[in-house]
C-alpha cells in the first residue's frame, strides 16, 4: 500500500513537471533567442544553452524608436487609474445602496464586459475619425478606460458583497458623511482588493494590442510596435525581435513576482465572485 | 456617478452607431452614412461565403480551444492540489506567465518556435522524420496553430478557476465518498465534477469568450492565411472595414452579428449557471450535514 502510494505521488509529481517544462518552454526560448548570437538563433541545429549576449538589446537601442514605450506608459497609467477611481465607488454603489432597477443597472455593467471587441471597432473607428481622436494618445485613453471599468466594477463588486456592512454602519452613526465614510473606512478595508483589480487591469491594458492597433498607427503603443518585427518578412531580425517581445514581457514579469498574491486574487475575481 | 456616465457613453452610442452604419452605405471619403439600404447588408453576411468562413472558422477555433483549456486546466489543477499543494502560489504563478504575457508576445513566440528553418521544433522533428513541416501553409495546420497559441495562453485561467474550485470543495462530502469506496475516475467523475459544475461552466464561458474574440494570433501568426483559411471573425472585420476596401457597413453588419452570438451564447451559460449553482451547493450541503 506504501509503496504503491509513493509510486503514486512520485508519478504525479513527475507528470507535473513534464506539464510544466512543456508549458514554459515557449518563454524559456524567447528568453534564449533574445541573449543569442545571430550565429546561435540561424543555426542548422537547436542550440538548448548559450551564454547570454546583449548584442540584440544594443541593437534595439540604437534601431529602435522609444516613442511607443512612453506612449504604452502614458495610456496604461492614466486609463488605469481613471478606472480605478471612478469603479471602485462605482461597485461599491452597486453592491450596497438599494436604488432603482439596481438588477439592470448591474447587468448592464457586467454585459458590457462580454462585448466582444470587435463588434465595437467599427464604430470607435468611425466615432474617432469624426472627433479628431484617430490616432491620438487621447482617444486611446478614452477607450481603454471605458473597457477597463466594467472589469473593475466587475471584480469588486463580488468583494464589497462579502464585506461586512457593519464597519461603515457604525462610522455612519458616529458622524460620518457617506464619502468620509467611504474614504475612511471602506478604501482601507478593501485596499488589498483595490491592488489587485488595479494590478490585473494593468497587465490587460499593457498587453493590449487589437484596439491600439487598429486605432493608431504613428502614435501606437508598444505591443503594436513589437508586432511590427513580425510584419517584417523578408529578413527577420529574430534576435531583436525576442529581445523586444522580452521587453514587452518584463513589467507583468515583475508583477506575478511580487504581486503574486493579488495577481491570483485578481484573476479569481475576474471570473467573478461567484466562482469562489 | 461619472462612472456610469463613461460606461454610458462608451458602450451605448457605439452599439447604435454600429447598428446605424450597418443598414446604409457608406461614403469612404467623406465618412458618412449616406444610403438607407435596409438589411442588405446583413443579407450580404449571411450569404457571402468569406464571411461564413470567418464565422465557421471563429467557431471550429473557439470550440477546440475551449475543448482543451478545460481539460488541460483540469487535469493541472489537480495534479497541483493533489501532489504539490504546499507549492501552490508559485506553481500558479509558474503556470500563469502564459496568461500575462502579452498575446503579442505569445504570437512571436511561436513564431520563433514553429519557424521552418530555425524552429526547435521543426529542427528536432528533422532529425526523425527528415520532412520539413509548414505549419502556416496548410488550412489545417495552420488552424492547429492559432489553437495552439490560444490554448497556451488560456489555459492558465482554467487552471487557477479550478485549483480555486478544487479548494472550496467540502471535505467531509469527499470523505463520505471515499468512505463508500468512491475511487479514481468514478470518483472525479461522479463526485468532483458534479460539485464543480457551477466553476466548469463559468470557465467554459470565459474560455470561449477569450477564444471567439481572438484576433491577435490570427493576424500576426497567420495573417488569416494560407488565403483567408484562418481568418477569424475580428479579423474579417477589421480587413473588410478598414484594412482592404473599407466597406464599414459591411464590417458593421458583421460585427452586430457576432455581438448577437455571442449575448446568445452567453445567456444560455449564464441562465445554466444559475439553475443549475443551486443544485451543487445544495447536494453539497446534504452531503456536509450527513458526515458531521
Amino acid at each position: 500500500m506504501t509503496a504503491r502510494r509513493l509510486a503514486g505521488i512520485l508519478s504525479g509529481r513527475a507528470a507535473l513537471i513534464v506539464l510544466m517544462v512543456v508549458w514554459l518552454f515557449p518563454v524559456y526560448w524567447l528568453v534564449l533567442t533574445a541573449f543569442k548570437l545571430k550565429v546561435d538563433i540561424e543555426s542548422p541545429e537547436p542550440v538548448w544553452f548559450v551564454v547570454p549576449v546583449l548584442d540584440n538589446f544594443v541593437w534595439l537601442q540604437q534601431n529602435f524608436a522609444f516613442d511607443p514605450l512612453k506612449h504604452s506608459l502614458i495610456v496604461v497609467f492614466l486609463s488605469v487609474g481613471i478606472a480605478t477611481v471612478l469603479g471602485a465607488p462605482m461597485a461599491y454603489a452597486l453592491a450596497r445602496f438599494p436604488f432603482k432597477r439596481r438588477d439592470d443597472v448591474e447587468f448592464w455593467v457586467i454585459s458590457t464586459r462580454m462585448l466582444p471587441p470587435e463588434a465595437l471597432i467599427i464604430p470607435y473607428y468611425v466615432i474617432m475619425i469624426h472627433i479628431h481622436l484617430i490616432n491620438t494618445i487621447t482617444g486611446l485613453t478614452i477607450i481603454y478606460s471605458a473597457i477597463n471599468l466594467p472589469v473593475i466594477v466587475w471584480i469588486l463588486l463580488a468583494f464589497y458583497r462579502m464585506m461586512p456592512a457593519s464597519t461603515e454602519e457604525a462610522a455612519r452613526i458616529d458622524g460620518c458623511s457617506l464619502w468620509s465614510a467611504y474614504f475612511r473606512i471602506v478604501i482601507p478595508m478593501s485596499a488589498s482588493s483595490i491592488v489587485a483589480a488595479a494590478l490585473i487591469i494593468w497587465i490587460m491594458t499593457w498587453n493590449e494590442f487589437f484596439f491600439s492597433f487598429v486605432l493608431t498607427s504613428s502614435n501606437t503603443t508598444l505591443p503594436v510596435e513589437v508586432a511590427s518585427f513580425l510584419a517584417n518578412g523578408f529578413n527577420p531580425q529574430y534576435g531583436p525581435m525576442a529581445a523586444a517581445g522580452l521587453v514587452l514581457t518584463i513589467p507583468p514579469l515583475l508583477i506575478a513576482f511580487f504581486g503574486r498574491q493579488y495577481l491570483i486574487r485578481g484573476i479569481q475575481g475576474l471570473a467573478g465572485g461567484e466562482a469562489r | 456617478m461619472p462612472g456610469f456616465v463613461l460606461l454610458a457613453l462608451a458602450t451605448f452610442p457605439p452599439f447604435l452607431y454600429a447598428l446605424y452604419l450597418s443598414v446604409f452605405n457608406f461614403d469612404n471619403q467623406a465618412k458618412v452614412a449616406t444610403q438607407f439600404v435596409w438589411l442588405k447588408n446583413y443579407a450580404t453576411i449571411l450569404t457571402n461565403g468569406r464571411s461564413l468562413h470567418a464565422f465557421g472558422e471563429t467557431l471550429i477555433i473557439s470550440f477546440e480551444s475551449t475543448f482543451l483549456s478545460i481539460v488541460f486546466g483540469f487535469a493541472i489543477a489537480l495534479l497541483i492540489q493533489r501532489y504539490a499543494p504546499r507549492l501552490d502560489t508559485w506553481l500558479l504563478i509558474l503556470f500563469l506567465l502564459p496568461m500575462i504575457i502579452s498575446p503579442v508576445v505569445a504570437a512571436l513566440n511561436f513564431s520563433l518556435l514553429l519557424n521552418t528553418l530555425y524552429g526547435p521544433i521543426d529542427q528536432v522533428l528533422y532529425v526523425f522524420t527528415h520532412a520539413v513541416i509548414a505549419w502556416t501553409d496548410t488550412p489545417f495546420l495552420a488552424t492547429e496553430v492559432i489553437v495552439m497559441n490560444q490554448v497556451w495562453q488560456s489555459t492558465p485561467f482554467a487552471i487557477l478557476l479550478f485549483y480555486s474550485g478544487l479548494q472550496s470543495l467540502p471535505l467531509e462530502a469527499l470523505e463520505a465518498a471515499r468512505v463508500d469506496g468512491a475511487q479514481g475516475f468514478t470518483f472525479l467523475w461522479f463526485i468532483t465534477l458534479p460539485l464543480l459544475r457551477s466553476i466548469v461552466i463559468v470557465t467554459v464561458l470565459f474560455e470561449f469568450l477569450l477564444a471567439s474574440a481572438q484576433f491577435t494570433p490570427t493576424q500576426l501568426l497567420t495573417s488569416g492565411g494560407p488565403g483567408n483559411a484562418t481568418e477569424s471573425i475580428a479579423l474579417y472585420i477589421y480587413r473588410v472595414g478598414i484594412a482592404e476596401t473599407g466597406s464599414i457597413s459591411l464590417a458593421a453588419a458583421a460585427g452586430v452579428i457576432a455581438l448577437i452570438v455571442t449575448v446568445i451564447i452567453a445567456t444560455i451559460w449564464v441562465k445554466t449557471t444559475k439553475s443549475r449553482d443551486l443544485y451543487g451547493i445544495e447536494r453539497g450541503a446534504v452531503w456536509g450535514e450527513a458526515n458531521s
